[in-house]
């Protein structure tokens, strides 16, 4: 008998137990990729180029932890429908719809376990009925941390049990996933009104551990991509811009995008390679070429800067993780290489090293949702974002442990993730909504980010740009003629110091603005930075105080019901600004910030619509915010 | 029609699957060439116990011909994306003989009854093959045009809306109804509408704007009061959350049914797997009558 039941469960279940539900979207075939030049030419362009609102970090079942943790169904094939405006269901449950359809999408799964996920959910596959396989598919966390794991170790090493001594397998089968991407950013790009991008995630850890992460989003122009994929376990992040620089040739173009700096635990900005060594030339000339951007704020925090840690802007307590860095620290908490704003200043200092500027970069927002749900970034209907991990209200608040931290033995007031958000979103300024257009965009840097509402800001610096100039009609012809949009460099100083026309506009969904601002940061001639933040337009018709600072309007929330109350806020709030302490040999840069009346966090809304008691250690209301990328003045010399 | 007909459609749509629709269990499971191989091999089996032709378990004889190497080598291509060496395909075939040997053993075992797993696959298969009940053809463009116009709400695009329009935002005016005046003065006079109004990031023209894509950048209310405008030249103010607008539209190109050749692919994925549903849902009917099904409804009760 016992023969019997060994042979039973040896060899029926081979091959039979798979279809028992459609755990995925098996579509590949080796067609060459379609050409959508002559569709892309024919779309009608505004040369004064119009906002798209877009998500450049998303996970979809691909990802091997979204799947494990319960997306399944949401491939790339379903993200798309969500972000075009079609209701999914979501994987914990429920269904969701977009609060408004996108403009351009770039799916990012983790490159690292592609070919564990091929492995372990298809059925041809060789390691489909190992022990591994099956857990992973009934969600066993053991084998994702086992895998992750792997990635922090230096090198980074495959998880054997799936992938072999020497790692080929997985490396093989990572095909099939990296086609199916590419099918599904191909059949929903419809030039000239929703742009797909075919993308991927760069997911290298950081040594220390602790869920420190060194990630780039990669992105590609057009459907000219390489073969295969570079994922961390072929190398480091330096390595990844070699690998990018001789497979993506010709046709191909591509740019990294380095995401959520404030868990890079201060590698993205120490100014060394991500492994510790020390960088040279050729290595600080490729990153600066690669990477015009990065991303500023994403569901697991805000990375612009942190009140305290090299700046006293009261308006940085936005959303962050992480508590200071005790001295010595750097991982699990914030320190001083952990900001976008702090690596801006200290980018100036670099270039006097290397004639090129590492960190010169313009601002993308995301969300790095693992639900397949592409900027689901409302507060009010926020249901988290890592699939059944978060679903629970009482996890998300930080009253219950979610699974995996319960599993390493966390308590939920351990666990972050009641200081994540819903995530940030990407603007670009670009004459149409293709590939070219909007890449090109991402590439010169004329994007923006928001903390997740579709608030639309532009600004334009130049020497030529004259007073008032943004009451004038026609300033957007002004800045181009006149100066250099959001992303862009002044280099020849003129008479007067540079001016600025700046403009915000509301999200019709969202609260009406409360102020605008300038962020500008300098390098002396000691060598040290320094930074200032402008009020430069109040709402309501008010005007900056005797202390630069716009005064408090009286907006507020209604804590029992989220409505908005008080001061009325402003549609549009635009300045022409002037840089009263202006020093043409100084090297600086310049950025917009406005910021909303408030609104309700995402967990007051948990905790009202579920009846659950509040945590002491989260803000009730939030400024929800939109950044413009940096203009720079860099002295010719 | 038997089930030996069914197989037999079966195995033809097989040859199609490329054409066959992309959504659901059951094409995706068709794509899977273990699955055409099993439902080549198993199905069969499953069919020829049925209708009484010599049980292969019993068979002691396994034929490894020319169009099974050439499924395992086409198998193999496709998962790796290279042909097998010489080395590779002899293997393939010595795990194929071997998995055909212990399948043959636990045949005769008789491991394959009461095991719950066996059975939904074998269910499963049916329900494929049962799919091509009452037989399918390829539907012409009549056909098709009839299903885009019973399911119009599936496939009615939303209207669009193109417009012009001017801004005032109240508190840059300490005589909103004094500007809105100039601004209808110049409007009337002809002037383009790029400069007039406040300036700001809204497009002075839009173009072929869905409903949403209004709501999006307009809001709601700016949106219904669009959908009511007629040709009548500019009209407003109307309120949005960004401030008041004087609003021309120029065009409005309803919605609807768009042609069928905008959508034909959609349409033909989609009534390929309406008819799929359809036969096996009337497979499953008229099999169900061979069946006398006894259920004890006094154990089905929940309780409480």
């Amino acid at each position: 008998m016992a023969w019997t039941a060994r042979i039973v469960t040896a060899s029926l279940s081979i091959s039979l137990a798979a279809c028992s539900a459609n755990e995925k979207e098996t579509v590949a075939d080796d067609s060459a990729p379609t050409n959508f030049s002559e569709a892309e030419s024919k779309v009608s362009t505004n040369p004064l180029k119009n906002a798209y609102f877009g998500e450049l970090h998303l996970h979809t079942a691909y990802s091997l932890d979204a799947y494990i943790f319960g997306t399944k169904l949401n491939t790339p094939f379903e993200a798309y429908k969500f972000a075009k405006g079609q209701t999914i269901d979501m994987p914990a449950g429920g269904t969701k719809t977009i609060i408004a359809p996108l403009d351009f999408t770039a799916i990012t799964d983790h490159g690292e376990a592609l070919g564990e996920y091929e492995l372990c959910t298809s059925e041809q596959s060789p390691k489909y009925d190992s022990e591994i396989c099956k857990g992973i598919r009934a969600g066993d966390q053991k084998p994702f941390g086992e895998i992750f794991a792997g990635v922090s170790k230096v090198p980074a090493q495959r998880y054997t049990p799936i992938c072999d001594e020497d790692g080929k397998i997985c490396r093989d089968y990572a095909g099939k996933p990296w086609q199916n991407i590419q099918k599904a950013a191909d059949q929903n790009y419809e030039p000239g009104k929703f742009t797909s991008f075919v993308a991927y995630e760069f997911s290298a850890n950081a040594p220390e551990g602790k869920g420190g992460m060194m990630h780039r989003n990669v992105i590609f122009r057009s459907n000219r991509v390489p073969q295969t994929i570079f994922s961390a376990f072929e190398g480091t992040g330096e390595q990844l811009h070699v690998w990018l620089d001789k497979n993506c040739t010709g046709d191909c173009k591509v740019l990294a995008i380095p995401h959520n700096p404030n868990f890079y635990w201060g590698r993205l900005f120490w100014g060394k390679n991500s492994d510790g060594t020390e960088w040279t030339k050729d290595q600080v000339e490729r990153r600066a070429r690669l990477e015009p951007l990065v991303e500023i704020m994403q569901v697991k925090g805000n990375s612009e800067c942190q009140t305290g840690i090299g700046t006293t802007d009261e308006s940085c307590n936005f959303e962050t993780v992480f508590k200071k860095c005790a001295p010595g620290e750097n991982a699990g908490c914030s320190n001083e290489n952990a900001f976008v704003r702090n690596g801006l200043k200290k980018g100036l200092l670099e270039y006097d090293k290397w004639g090129v500027n590492p960190f010169k970069y313009g601002f993308v927002g995301g969300t790095d949702n693992h639900n397949g749900t592409p900027s689901d970034t409302t507060e009010s209907d926020f249901k988290g974002h890592y699939a059944k991990n978060d679903f629970d209200p009482a996890v998300r608040l930080g009253l219950k442990a979610n699974p995996t931290a319960e599993q390493m033995g966390l308590s939920g007031a351990e666990d972050p993730t009641r200081f994540y958000n819903p995530g940030a979103i990407t603007g670009v300024w670009a004459e149409a909504n293709t590939r070219p257009a909007i890449w090109d965009a991402l590439a010169r840097r004329e994007t923006f980010a928001t903390s997740g509402t579709r608030t639309k800001v532009r600004m334009f610096g130049g020497f030529a740009i004259p007073a008032g100039a943004d009451k004038q009609a026609d300033w957007v012809k002004i800045g181009y003629k006149d100066g250099v949009p959001q992303g862009g460099t002044l280099t020849r100083p003129g008479k007067d110091a540079p001016r600025f026309i700046l403009y915000a506009q509301r999200d019709p969904n969202s609260a009406p603005l409360h102020r605008l601002q300038i962020i500008k940061g300098w390098a002396d001639a000691s060598g040290k930075t320094h930074e200032m933040t402008y009020d430069v337009a109040c709402s309501d018709g008010m005007a900056p105080g005797a202390d630069g600072k716009c005064p408090d309007n009286g907006a507020g929330v209604d804590l029992a019901t989220c409505k908005q109350t008080g001061g009325k806020g402003s549609a549009m709030l635009s300045a022409t600004w002037q840089d009263p302490k202006f020093d043409p040999k100084q090297k600086a840069f310049y950025y917009l910030r406005v910021l909303e009346n408030p609104v309700c966090r995402w967990s007051m809304y948990d905790s009202i619509n579920n009846k659950l008691p509040y945590p002491k250690d989260l803000p009730k209301t939030i400024r929800e915010r939109a950044w413009s990328s940096p203009i720079w003045y860099m002295p010719e010399t | 029609m038997v089930l030996a007909d069914l197989v037999h459609a079966g195995n033809l749509r097989m040859a199609n699957t490329d054409t066959a629709g992309k959504r659901g269990l059951k094409s995706s499971l068709l794509r899977e060439p273990l699955v055409h191989f099993l439902i080549g091999g198993l199905a069969l089996f499953a069919l020829y116990g049925l209708v009484g032709q010599p049980d292969e378990a019993q068979s002691r004889k396994i034929v490894i011909d020319k169009d099974t190497i050439a499924t395992l080598a086409a198998q193999y291509e496709a998962t790796w994306q290279r042909p097998p060496t010489q080395e590779q395909l002899s293997a393939l075939v010595n795990d194929h003989v071997r998995e055909e040997v212990l399948y043959r053993e636990g045949l005769s075992l008789g491991l394959d009854r009461d095991d719950a797993v066996v059975k939904r696959r074998l269910s499963q298969k049916v329900e494929v093959l049962s799919e091509e009940y009452g037989g399918s053809k390829v539907p012409d463009d009549r056909d098709l045009q009839a299903y885009l116009e019973k399911h119009a709400d599936t496939y009615r695009q939303p209207g669009t809306y193109t417009f012009e329009q001017v801004l005032l935002v109240p508190e840059r005016h300490p005589d909103v109804e004094a500007a809105l005046a100039t601004a209808r003065r110049q409007l009337a006079a002809g002037e383009r509408p790029d400069g007039l109004g406040d300036a700001g990031l809204l497009p002075a023209r839009v173009y072929d704007a869905s409903q949403t894509v209004v709501i999006r950048d307009f809001g709601k209310n700016f949106a219904a009061a669009l959908d009511k405008a007629g040709r009548q030249g500019w009209i407003g103010p109307v309120r949005s959350n960004l401030g008041l607008h004087l609003v021309r539209l120029t065009e409005h190109k309803a919605g609807g049914l768009p042609p069928l050749a905008q959508v034909k692919g959609l349409v033909a994925e989609d009534m390929e797997e309406h008819r799929r549903k359809a036969a096996a849902e009337s497979y499953f009917k008229q099999a169900r009558q061979n069946y006398s099904i006894e259920i004890d409804k006094s154990a089905l009760k929940v309780p409480g």
